[in-house]
């Protein structure tokens, strides 16, 4: 029965006055005044006109930002530091016009004049810190029709996505690099296995042949003699980083990995959340989401034989 | 023009034109001329596409001054200047605009426009044009609202949604017109700037040989209910008739209005007198007048008992006159009846005559008639007179009209000892069944005489009017304007306590079928207690059926298949049915809906179920 006569809160929306507004709010007040102290009913026609038209304003603004479908989607990779686009789709889903929509999106705000059924535009984001993140609303907004009010009405859109940590150009220490160039794959390799092209696959290994044959772009991934012999070894103990410390070992480790697999090295990836061998872009991916949702914990190191770390890399 | 070709004009332009048009109908209501001024919206339109403005912006910012210098040195009328200078500024804001900020500039322009020509007109092409005015401005503000450069296909609002906008404003409108608190009677006497008088009565009555044109302007409308009889309505009475001419009376004192407003004595059946401005001050009452109600300070009152308005008016004034179907009693003494025997200057053979005609006979009425029937029998009625005097008229038995008539009359009623005097006003037959009101035109206006008999000035009128007949059409556009005048122009605190009392009476009235309604329930209680009980069970059930929260759960479920097992979830069974892609975001909404309790989604949730039951 509580639900029964559960009602929807009010107000639906947020309304703001502007500056547009409250001058004409004044103007009212002006002509209410001379048609009070005339008594001339023209102008009190005039009047009465004026403010039917400030209330009836408000059918259209609150049926504007009725039915209202907002989408957001974003790349699979996110980088800190560095540019994004965000695709922002917004539909009617009563199949009328909608006009004048701002949608504000972590902070930033796009624009869309007129909206028939679908409408899209992207939006230029720069994140300053890795993680997980989550958009659970977009506020849109709108000064439909004449501009005096602005409503402002949350969408859920419940997005997850996650921040990458920066990466930058690297260079191995002598001691562990000999064994890179030897993990390189190469084309001249034993046949390994075929992987459907992603993005971030090496352009290089994609069999034309077999792609002609299944329709679709694949790769060749090939078996190296020394394959196996790579392993990136992360930390995320306390014991061994300081929290600035922890943060530029992150962004090597992570710029090691973007190397390692953008040059088609083949590698394990060993941390005390995540222990993977990175052979496709899935693998990838699941490194870089572990390594932009660590953190400082307070656990013992784990110690690798040969297996490179964020001591032995260095920025260029 | 195709509508596909409509579709791709430049809106901006299109609505600029068409509410500049709407404002500048104002001011050319008061001065048609004005409407020439759309050439420079047009005009704006040419050099805003032109970009010319970029160019020579600081010119056109300056360009209303310009226009107004210009026409000072020409010394044009006030109205004419103001009209003209803000319809310049409106267009040169045109030219340079590019925010949404600077075209509302535009509209608070054209609103001045219109309050402007408020004081200068009551047309109901007034009310016409605030309607068209009211469409445009919608258009033309939702116009300048959008960033981007826009076809009109783009921009305009679905056609529904324009229709609901416009209906709800102009219901609005009028809620708002007719509560809105009035501190006057609606009269207004209007302002002399824009003085336009529908017509002028002629207080200056003289006998000469003048023709008359008949003039079909209506000068006045009397809401009273119809008679079998001419409606006479007085303005002035004359007593003293000197060298031809016929002369008011200059003394004149203020009457104050009772605490109700009412002057002299409110006893008797009620007129409306809806009056156009005439050039004259007089108050025009419907005969015998008894009293009066109307929103002036004081009113003047002559020792012949004209009256006269407190100031001129420019406009169409309302006011009430009260009225009896007979005359009565008025106890004059010697001095005053003396004043209406006056026979200063007037022609012993006239004298001889009316004597003459009245020869044997004693009594007033007899003495009346024979006079009547002596000018009838002698003199021909026409509005170019022949008669060049009153003594051509009376002994050459030449033609004249009603004040030849009437005064012929007078003079010889006074020769045979009857007190008589002239009354100018004018007299009507012409009566609108569709809002039951007397149409008073200017050709209405006419000359009759009032005799002193018995203590009672009773009026006589020699010439009786010809009666004209008017077409429908004008009848039409006349009630038209009545309607005008009635609810709108002449609205006020009276006709609002009127409308409220109505509105009370309403509710009384509710009030009361309501109560016998209980009463009848009462009567028959257990019957009505058992459809209340059944009524009750339906709205329950069918409420829980729509508004329980396993309602939209059923929907989706629906959605997805028939087969869904006991132990997994909506997403489970989507999963199972490969239909996850598609109702994953629903299916989440739906989950936000029902545990994290946020109720404001059900009707998005039930909007999408909507949307793919559709599709599907």
């Amino acid at each position: 029965m509580k639900q029964l006569f559960t009602r929807r809160k009010f107000p639906y929306s947020k309304i703001s006055i502007t500056k547009q507004g409250i001058l004409y709010i004044l103007i009212l007040v002006i002509i209410g005044f001379a048609s009070f102290n005339s008594g001339n009913n023209m102008i009190y026609l005039i009047f009465a006109i004026s403010l039917s038209i400030f209330g009836a304003s408000s059918y259209l603004a609150v049926k504007n930002l009725n039915g209202i479908d907002v989408k957001v989607n974003m790349p699979k990779e996110i980088y800190t530091k560095k540019d994004t686009f965000f695709m922002v789709a917004i539909s009617s889903l009563d199949k009328t016009k909608k006009f004048l929509l701002d949608i504000e999106l972590l902070g930033h705000k796009i624009h869309f004049d007129a909206v028939k059924e679908e409408e899209k535009k992207s939006i230029r984001l720069n994140f300053e810190k890795r993680g997980r993140y989550e958009i659970k609303n977009v506020k849109v907004s709108s000064s439909y029709p004449f501009g005096f009010f602005i409503r402002t009405k949350e969408k859920t859109i419940n997005e997850k996505f996650y921040v990458f940590p920066e990466v930058g150009e690297i260079r191995i220490k002598n001691r562990a690099s000999s064994g890179v160039n030897a993990s390189k794959e190469s084309n001249d390799g034993d046949f390994y296995s075929i992987d459907k092209y992603k993005d971030g696959s090496d352009a290089r290994r994609i069999s034309w042949k077999i792609s002609a044959k299944l329709g679709d772009l694949h790769i060749i991934n090939v078996a190296l003699a020394s394959e196996g012999n790579l392993v990136v070894v992360f930390n995320n103990s306390s014991m061994i980083y300081s929290s600035q410390n922890f943060e530029v070992a992150i962004k090597k480790i992570a710029s090691l990995v973007y190397k390692f697999y953008h040059e088609g090295v083949k590698f394990e990836f060993i941390s005390p959340k995540l222990d993977i061998e990175c052979i496709n872009y899935e693998n990838y991916l699941k490194i870089m989401k572990c390594l932009a949702e660590v953190k400082l914990e307070n656990i013992e190191p784990i110690k690798v034989e040969k297996g490179i770390t964020d001591e032995d890399i260095e920025f260029v | 023009m195709k509508i596909s070709n409509l579709s791709k004009l430049n809106g901006l332009n299109l609505f600029f034109v068409l509410f500049s048009l709407t404002s500048i109908g104002f001011v050319a209501l008061v001065t048609p001329a004005l409407l020439s001024l759309i050439l420079l919206p047009i005009l704006a339109i040419i050099l805003k596409e032109t970009k010319v403005a970029n160019s020579f912006k600081k010119g056109f910012e300056v360009f209303p001054l310009f226009v107004f210098l210009a026409l000072l040195a020409l010394r044009v009328d006030l109205f004419i200047l103001i009209s003209a200078l803000l319809v310049s500024s409106m267009s040169a804001k045109f030219v340079v605009s590019k925010e949404p900020s600077d075209y509302f500039e535009i509209f608070i322009v054209g609103l001045m426009l219109s309050l402007l020509s408020s004081i200068g007109t009551i047309s109901f092409l007034f009310g016409i044009n605030a309607i068209l005015f009211l469409i445009s401005s919608f258009f033309f503000l939702v116009e300048t609202q959008f960033k981007e450069k826009l076809a009109l296909g783009k921009t305009i609002p679905h056609k529904k949604d324009i229709s609901i906008f416009i209906t709800i404003s102009f219901v609005l409108t009028l809620a708002l017109f007719y509560s809105l608190p009035r501190f006057t009677l609606g009269v207004v006497h209007g302002n002399p700037i824009t003085a336009r008088a529908t017509t002028n009565f002629s207080t200056d009555v003289s006998i000469d040989a003048n023709p008359v044109s008949l003039d079909y302007t209506i000068v006045m409308r009397v809401e009273k209910e119809k008679g079998d009889t001419p409606l006479y309505i007085s303005g002035l009475r004359y007593s003293t008739f000197l060298n031809g001419k016929w002369y008011k009376s200059e003394q004149k004192e203020k009457i104050y209005p009772d605490i109700l407003g009412n002057f002299l004595d409110n006893s008797g059946k009620k007129a409306t007198i809806y009056l156009e401005p005439n050039n004259t001050d007089l108050i025009f009452k419907v005969d015998y007048s008894t009293g009066l109600f109307g929103n002036f300070r004081y009113i003047y009152r002559d020792n012949l008992d004209n009256l006269y308005f407190d100031a001129s008016f420019f406009k169409t004034i309302k006011y009430d006159t009260f009225f009896e179907n007979s005359p009565s009693k008025t106890f004059l003494n010697h001095n005053d009846l003396l004043k209406f025997l006056d026979l200063r200057g007037i022609n012993p053979e006239i004298v001889n005559l009316g004597k003459e005609i009245t020869r044997g006979k004693t009594s007033p009425n007899d003495k009346i008639n024979a006079i009547l029937n002596y000018l009838r029998n002698n003199n021909e009625y026409s509005l170019t007179p022949t008669s060049k005097n009153i003594d051509d008229f009376i002994l050459n038995h030449k033609s004249g009209y009603c004040e030849h008539f009437a005064t012929a009359f007078v003079i010889l009623s006074r020769t045979s000892n009857i007190p008589s005097r002239l009354v100018s006003g004018f007299v009507t037959t012409e009566w609108n069944n569709n809002l039951k009101y007397y149409i008073v035109r200017a050709k209405d206006a006419h000359t009759w005489a009032e005799v002193y008999i018995n203590d009672t000035w009773v009026r006589v009128d020699p010439t009786p009017p010809s009666r004209v007949n008017t077409s429908k059409f004008s009848l039409f556009v006349d009630t038209i304007r009545m309607f005008w005048y009635r609810n709108f122009v002449t609205y006020g605190s009276e006709s609002q306590t009127q409308l409220f009392e109505k509105f009370s009476q309403g509710f009384t009235n509710f009030g009361n079928t309501t109560f016998n309604f209980f009463k009848v329930l009462q009567r028959n209680n257990i019957y009505i207690l058992l459809i209340c009980i059944l009524l009750i069970g339906i709205f329950i059930f069918k409420n829980m059926e729509t508004k329980s929260v396993d309602y939209l759960a059923r929907k989706i479920i629906s959605l997805i298949g028939n087969d869904k097992n006991d132990n997994e979830t909506i997403l489970e069974f989507a999963r199972r049915k490969s239909k996850e892609s598609t109702l994953k975001e629903i299916i989440e909404l739906y989950y936000e809906y029902r545990y994290a309790k946020k109720y404001e989604l059900r009707s998005e949730i039930y909007q999408r179920i909507k949307k793919l039951s559709s599709q599907k």
